[in-house]
């Protein structure tokens, strides 16, 4: 039901302009973020005031928009404009600072992205967000599936920043930053991919999910880190090498499921793909103990 | 579909429990005092405050003080979340899922540490999924957990996500709501636009200064049929419908003919199938900013005309931010229990540009069968649930 029309990202390499994999993946030295030029993009707004966060999910969404009309846009962010935040929080301790500006305030709310894209983009409808560590974006991809069933064209999408406290906080790999969205709609005609799933459970329950569902022969397992902790022990292609680690690095994870779905290769970073692939489970444990599921079908 | 609410749990400034706030919305007693609990405030601010240390709110949730060096807004939702979840258990023929709502999330705890150490490890606490990750813990619930973080209108975006994955067929059972803590950050962050009054708030009075800001949890438990037979729980109320449309109008503001409110209201009305005879009273949003109210009485005055009875219910808790929808969903479940209207305290004079007027004196002479209760945010979102009996 929900059929995914076009997608953006924004990330390590070229990917806004060339996609995951001619964009990054096949780049022989691990490239660095690449913004665009956000002029060019997003023309007829002053970008001063905009945060980079922001800045990102409107590019891509700008991007995603197809001749049909959009009906809602939904937003998975693991923190939101951690700049933003940092910044109001550190105004408040700042004695010199007896006025505080409301803009790093306005701007740290996580709602904030949705609600520039829907005041950048003049629209009026269903519009929400969703925040839930490293599966935010399943939330909001769920939410994009119920809407599609109710017959609505939409555009979701993952975002977040990095900034250098985060490096600080004892996490094992460095943050980067990233984003991508997709252009999702109930018809079929002209897809580039089937979202069939979109699931979030209990990482104790992954193997038998995967024991009764995933059949070799015709799927893939694409997932966050190189090693699925599966029964299979398969070896399986791993997003976040290329997408770097960030809390909604799975939008990054489905739109390189969707450019192999539609792509002609057998190998991919070492890996032998299968000639035919029928559906991809793009498998997401960065969340401790739950696991986010996203099954992809041609 | 029928989608039955069947637990309540609420937390606030009139109330650690449902009885306690029902006895406060019936004496007219509001919670809004001097805020006390959060040091380095830079001036005194008004709010509804819960006037309960962290050890104190983790004695009522754990029994015993242990547990307050958790972020507030989860020792709240806690509280709040088990009243609603009550004696219910997961059961492998109920689908369950938890869908919570916060906009500060744990940020009480970034101030605490970025004041002891400015090299700051803050932002770790910071991420809201934290509320709903435990709270899915606690009560084993371990199939779809997500947290929606829609500023003012969360809670209500909660539930009307609760409503449609009940209505598709995804889950049979919903634990749906959200919490916030007063912070520094928020009431900062509200005094910084100017918004924030200096005096009790005055919803839908011509002299409207600003909020008050509050903090609350409120927690529902949802459930279809078929859940309902196996849990044999109670129907309290019923989701009817709902609305979500955007204004697209400012960052911040609400656009002046509340177009973005009309629409959600609009909505919610088709998706219950009702007509707008049919709803006897609206709790509305009515912040008491000068902009939520004119944007939103306006609204209410071109959909429902002049005679539509409505009030607003920010003068008893403060504006408790992402909980405000989940609180006054609990409100208007009182409102069809009792068949009252809880006035809009602190009104003194009519809005100069409105013909429509809020209730200002707690009203017992009817009937009510149906609310429609509004929660507009930043980002122009525009939130409406009708709940029914």
């Amino acid at each position: 039901m929900a059929f995914i029309h076009k997608y953006s990202t924004i990330s390590k390499g070229n990917t806004f302009n060339q996609g995951i994999i001619d964009g990054c993946i096949n780049f022989k030295i691990a490239p660095d973020i690449t913004h665009p030029y956000y002029k060019d993009v997003i023309i007829g707004i002053n970008l001063r005031r905009m945060s980079i966060i922001v800045k990102m999910g409107l590019a891509n969404t700008l991007k995603c928009l197809s001749r049909n009309k959009v009906d809602a846009i939904v937003v998975g962010t693991g923190l939101a404009s951690l700049h933003n935040s940092e910044l109001f929080l550190c105004s408040l301790i700042d004695p010199e600072q007896s006025i505080l500006s409301p803009t790093p305030f306005i701007n740290s709310v996580h709602n904030t992205i949705s609600g520039e894209i829907a005041l950048h983009t003049q629209n009026k409808g269903y519009n929400s967000t969703y925040s839930q560590g490293a599966l935010s974006f399943e939330g909001a991809l769920l939410d994009a599936i119920l809407l599609t069933k109710e017959g609505k064209n939409v555009i979701v999408g993952g975002v977040d920043e990095a900034i250098p406290i985060l490096d600080k906080m004892g996490a094992e790999s460095k943050f980067t930053t990233g984003s991508t969205f997709f252009n999702l709609s109930p018809n079929k005609e002209d897809s580039l991919g089937e979202i069939i799933n979109c699931i979030i459970t209990k990482e104790n329950k992954l193997d038998s999910f995967i024991n009764e569902n995933f059949n070799s022969n015709e799927d893939l397992l694409i997932s966050g880190f190189s090693t699925c902790n599966n029964s299979k022990k398969t070896k399986n292609l791993n997003y976040s090498k290329f997408s770097g680690i960030y809390m909604t690095n799975s939008a990054f994870g489905l739109q390189l499921a969707v450019e192999l779905l539609n792509s002609n290769i057998f190998e991919l970073d070492g890996h032998i793909l299968l000639s035919k692939i029928k559906r991809i489970f793009i498998i997401n444990h960065a969340s401790k103990n739950n696991i986010g599921i996203i099954i992809l079908k041609k | 579909m029928s989608i039955s609410i069947t637990g309540l749990g609420i937390v606030s400034a009139i109330g650690m429990n449902l009885d306690e706030n029902l006895n406060s919305l019936q004496n007219l007693r509001s919670g809004i005092s001097t805020i006390e609990l959060i040091d380095g405030l830079q001036e005194n601010f008004l709010g509804g405050e819960i006037k309960l240390t962290n050890q104190e709110l983790s004695l009522i949730a754990f029994g015993n003080n242990q547990q307050a060096v958790l972020p507030r807004s989860l020792l709240l939702s806690l509280i709040a979340a088990k009243q609603a979840w009550g004696e219910n258990s997961i059961n492998p023929k109920i689908k369950t899922a938890i869908i919570g709502a916060t906009t500060v999330g744990g940020m009480d705890l970034a101030e605490k540490i970025l004041e002891k150490d400015k090299r700051i490890r803050t932002l770790a606490h910071n991420p809201s999924g934290i509320i709903t990750d435990y709270l899915a813990d606690y009560f084993c619930l371990d199939e779809f957990r997500t947290t929606i973080s829609t500023a003012c209108s969360s809670t209500a975006n909660a539930i009307i996500l609760g409503s449609r994955m009940i209505k598709m067929g995804l889950t049979d059972r919903v634990l749906v709501g959200g919490g916030d803590a007063l912070t520094k950050f928020t009431v900062h962050g509200f005094n910084s636009l100017r918004i924030y009054d200096t005096e009790f708030c005055k919803p839908f009075d011509n002299d409207r200064k600003g909020l008050n800001l509050g903090e609350a949890a409120a927690y529902i438990v949802l459930e279809n049929n078929k859940s309902i037979k196996i849990t044999k729980n109670k129907k309290i109320a019923s989701i009817l419908g709902w609305g979500n449309a955007n204004d697209a109008y400012h960052q911040t503001a609400s656009s002046p003919e509340g177009e973005g409110a009309q629409k959600a209201m609009q909505l919610a009305l088709k998706e219950a199938n009702l007509s707008l005879t049919d709803i006897d009273y609206i709790n509305a949003h009515g912040t008491a900013t000068p902009n939520n109210d004119l944007s939103e009485g306006r609204a209410i005055e071109k959909l429902f005309g002049p005679k539509q009875l409505f009030s607003s219910t920010k003068a008893y808790t403060g504006h408790t931010l992402a909980a405000a929808g989940s609180v006054e969903c609990i409100y208007s479940i009182l409102s069809i229990k009792n068949n009252t209207i809880f006035p809009t305290l602190n009104h003194n004079t009519l809005m100069s540009e409105l013909s429509v007027k809020p209730v200002i004196n707690i009203k017992k002479d009817i009937t009510i069968n149906t609310v429609l209760s509004n929660s507009f945010g930043f980002g122009g979102n525009n939130a409406t649930i009708i709940i029914g009996r």
